[in-house]
């Protein structure tokens, strides 16, 4: 019970937010999300994405789920990160997602 | 389990037939008449499950379950991976990348999850709690507006259906364990479907695709069942559970027979019944033509199950032992241990007649899983056979041990497969001497004599049989593969298989430069491949200095009338026109003209049955 309380200050303490606009042109389909998960699954931090059109929530580290976000472009999509690292994660997605997922 | 969704197309066919007689044509591949019920293979994609009809596990089975799915999403992780690294140099990057998706969504975690919690609550087996979980994901996805993320469904669905095999043990529709005797329908079946096929209860063979050499035809050759293949839009004309007769002397399968044609067929599997009857009472005469030439007809055998006939059709021993079944659809390799009984149990049911035991023919397209899972470009060039031997040494002499140790008890004779070389022969007789010391210091017994022979199926082994002579004892030409690869025809390949032709000149030279070479070293030549057992072919064979025939031991009845019926002179005159021919047609027509003069009796009794 001690450990799981000081578990859950040290969550609070490194959850981080933030929202990003997905600028590709087919939005966040599955190669993108592919591409995200893949560098998703590297970090410890759990990983959440809402899309703030429709309020849905997503695994960050769930391809289908994120594929059930349906987020084309022009979409605004808020992460959460918790965890350890979440720093590094939050500004690594981040990019990812502003920098159109290095789609021509 | 039927799809609930069945596509428009086949129900309106499926209507159309229904109760109506309808003929279809082939190429027949293995003899025989049968009629039967009908056992549907779907295309290879497995249906998702509904769980309406299905039996709860207890609370116990739970744990196993998910253990069960756990395991199968490994495998199927397993098989991805090796299917995109096998591709990675035909496709370009994006197509690559296929697999990539297809690697997350076997991995995805919220669906390995929920798939966990549905066998937990719902006490569900493992391949319907996945079903379920899946099927949510793919209606989700499919209301969804966007295109691009609806083409997905198609990924996903290919996901499911590997791992739903992986969970079925990859046995479609259970091919091991049918429901009762039936003809097996489907597009194709491959390799490893056709071992784990359930012998007690298949009655017949019929696909789509394939060739009369297909491993299929040659299972139905063995079994002494009906096959027929290149039946054209058949498949999608009958389901499970329909009334089918299969006529595999004439190549016609016949859908919903009214009862005068099934009297009709009653009728002519009686001639051919009374035609083996009268086979069978000739077992015991000597296979020699008319003027004194012995020709051996030994019986080619896919495993120890076929024993009783060597003796049954009066076969004279086993001129192919085929070793690939003990190697398929396992997990681990046989033991010597294992292997020993087996050849054990071979040579003592022989009798003392020899028994010719071919060391693993694997690769190619017959995968097995013990040996890991090796994907090839080009697996007919690739890592074959006596290649695959010498490149798992270990692998290879746990062989070469088991056979020398049960050479004590029968007439064995080792053969090697593939052969191209003369360093690769050397090779693996280098292999046997080290296995024989290494058996006498372990003090084991075994035959330190034992007759070794190679088969010739690669022309470079044909054209180098001089040199390779030398080393043997023996050669059994693989015609299959000769002709394949002398051809550069893929017999399975329906587009080109028309092409591949048995009697082409070129490969009636190679036969004959093999035969020559053999003689002038003092050694014997036999065939067994399908050719040894085909009547158009004998008097060439017997002519160019063939002297034994390997068939299926079924077909030896008809050889030893043919041979009983011609002479050596006759059949060398054959040949010798068949050499010269500049077609493989007028080649072949030197034979079946001599036939049809003299031998009409023979040829007809084979057509009609």
């Amino acid at each position: 019970m001690v450990f799981f309380e000081k578990y859950r200050i040290f969550e609070n303490m490194s959850k981080k937010t933030a929202t990003f606009e997905v600028v590709n042109e087919r939005g966040f389909h599955a190669r993108p999300a592919s591409l995200f998960v893949q560098r998703a699954v590297g970090f410890t931090s759990s990983i959440e994405v809402k899309n703030l059109s429709s309020g849905a929530v997503a695994d960050g580290k769930s391809l289908l789920e994120l594929l059930i976000l349906a987020a084309p472009k022009g979409t605004r999509l808020e992460i959460t990160v918790s965890g350890p690292d979440a720093d590094g994660a939050l500004s690594t997605l981040g990019e990812m997602i502003t920098g159109g997922f290095d789609e021509e | 389990m039927k799809s609930e969704t069945a596509p428009a197309k086949k129900i309106r066919l499926r209507d159309k037939t229904r109760k109506r007689e309808i003929m279809f044509h082939g190429i027949p591949a293995s003899p025989g008449i049968v009629y039967g019920t009908v056992l549907l293979l779907q295309e290879n994609s497995v249906e998702l499950l509904s769980g309406k009809d299905v039996k709860p596990v207890s609370a116990a089975q739970t744990a196993k379950e998910i253990a069960r799915f756990e395991k199968a999403a490994e495998e199927t992780r397993e098989e991805i991976r090796n299917l995109r690294d096998s591709l990675q140099a035909s496709l370009a990057a994006h197509e690559a990348n296929i697999f990539d998706a297809h690697f997350l969504i076997v991995g995805d975690r919220k669906l390995a999850d929920e798939v966990c919690a549905t066998i937990e609550k719902k006490f569900l087996p493992a391949e319907y709690a996945y079903s379920q979980v899946i099927q949510k994901y793919i209606s989700t996805i499919s209301a969804l507006s966007d295109p691009y993320l609806k083409e997905r469904v198609m990924d996903i669905k290919d996901v499911a259906s590997r791992l739903l095999a992986h969970l079925q043990g990859t046995a479609r529709n259970h091919l091991d364990k049918l429901p009762g005797p039936r003809i097996i329908v489907s597009h194709d079946l491959s390799p490893s479907e056709t071992a784990m096929l359930d012998r007690e209860h298949v009655l017949g063979i019929a696909t789509e695709s394939g060739s009369k050499t297909s491993h299929s035809a040659l299972l139905a050759h063995s079994l002494h069942i009906p096959a027929i293949v290149g039946l054209n839009h058949f498949v999608e004309c009958l389901e499970d559970g329909d009334k089918l007769i299969l006529d595999g002397f004439l190549g016609i399968a016949l859908l919903n027979p009214q009862p005068a044609t099934i009297e009709l067929y009653k009728q002519k599997e009686k001639n051919q019944a009374r035609l083996y009857a009268e086979l069978m009472r000739e077992t015991q005469l000597q296979s020699e033509t008319t003027d004194g030439y012995r020709i051996q007809l030994a019986a080619n055998v896919e495993s120890a199950d076929g024993l009783e006939d060597i003796k049954r059709f009066g076969a004279a021993g086993i001129g192919l032992f085929r070793t690939e079944y003990l190697y398929m659809n396992r997990e681990q390799l046989p033991s010597e241990a294992e292997q020993f009984e087996v050849y054990r149990k071979v040579a003592e049911a022989a009798g003392g007649q020899p028994v010719i035991i071919r060391t693993l023919d694997l690769g190619g397209d017959k995968l097995a899983k013990s040996l890991g899972t090796i994907q090839e470009q080009n697996p007919f060039l690739g890592l074959r056979a006596i290649r695959l031997c010498l490149s798992r040494p270990e692998l290879f002499k746990t062989q070469l041990r088991a056979i020398l140790r049960a050479g004590c008890f029968g007439n064995i004779k080792m053969m090697f497969p593939m052969i191209s070389s003369v360093p690769e022969l050397d090779r693996a007789l280098a292999l046997v001497e080290e296995v024989k010391s290494e058996l006498q210091n372990d003090n084991m017994r075994f035959n330190g004599g034992m007759d070794i022979g190679i088969m010739i199926e690669i022309p470079s082994a044909a054209l180098m049989a001089d040199t390779l002579a030398k080393k043997v004892d023996f050669f059994s030409l693989g015609t299959n593969d000769l002709v394949q690869y002398t051809l550069a025809i893929d017999r399975n390949n329906e587009h080109v298989a028309r092409l591949y032709e048995p009697t082409h000149p070129a490969v009636l030279r190679l036969i004959a430069d093999t035969a020559r070479a053999a003689e002038r070293n003092g050694i014997w030549t036999g065939i067994c491949g399908e050719m040894a057992s085909d009547l158009r072919y004998i008097p060439i064979l017997i002519g160019l200095g063939v002297e034994e025939l390997s068939m299926s031991p079924i077909a030896i009845g008809h050889a030893r009338r043919l041979i009983r019926k011609i002479s050596m002179i006759d059949a060398e005159r054959i040949a010798a026109q068949a050499l010269s021919a500049a077609t493989a047609k007028e080649a072949l027509e030197y034979s079946t003209d001599f036939l049809e003069r003299n031998l009409p009796e023979i040829l007809a009794a084979v057509r009609e049955g």
